[in-house]
């Protein structure tokens, strides 16, 4: 038999997550440039297909996501990036 | 005047002759319609991320100039109609901005970068302990759902 005293504790337990805060790495660091020419420094904000990585993820901030995602679609315009595939 | 810069990707297989003689009829057509070119940058042969007509490499070359912005339309018009050139890109890089004005902003960029690479040696110096340093978080996919 299961307590259910217990098993309701552990359910609540589980629902907390250690949460890490994540900050924008551009707000961090003033000086880092998005520049869609500089696809190694793009690469780490999409994923290994290619796409865009959500900035629920990465943590960027919307201002900073905006200007990457222009920055990844002109990259990839100038085949600088992949549409879909690996970037190598 | 505007400044913009042009990426534009020939084909890899030209003689250097051809890409000279296509680099050369775009700089006189920017300078004929009263454009100042700022710089010349040739890539090379580099690999593309997809093929492009067939081929998997492509010689890039990028322009940093000064134009009116109907000389764009001319330019792509031109790369459009020319089949040795397989991709082209053109970006605003600043409304308002001069010769003069490009010209300080490389002074300060180079004064910038001599002044990052002291700082890196300052700290190579002082820094001798062995651990990682970086801190940014490797895995990002650690998501709560």
């Amino acid at each position: 038999m299961v307590n259910p005293k217990t098993t309701k504790f552990s359910r609540k337990k589980k629902r907390r997550v250690y949460h890490r805060r994540k900050v924008c790495r551009f707000c961090a660091d003033a000086k880092l440039p998005i520049d869609y020419k500089d696809s190694k420094a793009l690469k780490y904000f999409v994923t290994e297909r290619g796409k865009i990585i959500p900035r629920r993820i990465t943590g960027t901030c919307s201002k900073h996501q905006r200007l990457l995602t222009t920055a990844i679609k002109r990259s990839r315009n100038i085949a600088l990036m992949p549409f879909v595939g690996n970037v190598d | 005047m505007r400044r913009y810069e042009t990426i534009f990707i020939l084909d890899p297989d030209l003689p250097e002759e051809v890409r000279n003689q296509i680099l050369e009829r775009t700089t006189t057509m920017i300078e004929t319609a009263g454009g100042q070119i700022a710089k010349v940058d040739e890539w090379g042969n580099r690999k593309l991320a997809y093929p492009i007509a067939k081929k998997n490499r492509g010689y890039y070359i990028r322009l940093d100039y000064l134009c009116q912005g109907d000389l764009i339309f001319e330019l792509e018009r031109a790369f459009r109609l020319d089949d040795r050139v397989i991709k082209f890109l053109t970006v605003l890089l600043d409304k308002y901005s001069s010769l003069e004005k490009i010209e300080a902003e490389i002074a300060a960029a180079e004064q910038a970068a001599i002044e990052a690479a002291a700082a890196l040696e300052n700290r190579r110096d002082s820094d001798d302990d062995d651990d990682d340093d970086d801190d940014d978080d490797d895995n990002d996919f650690d998501r709560e759902d």
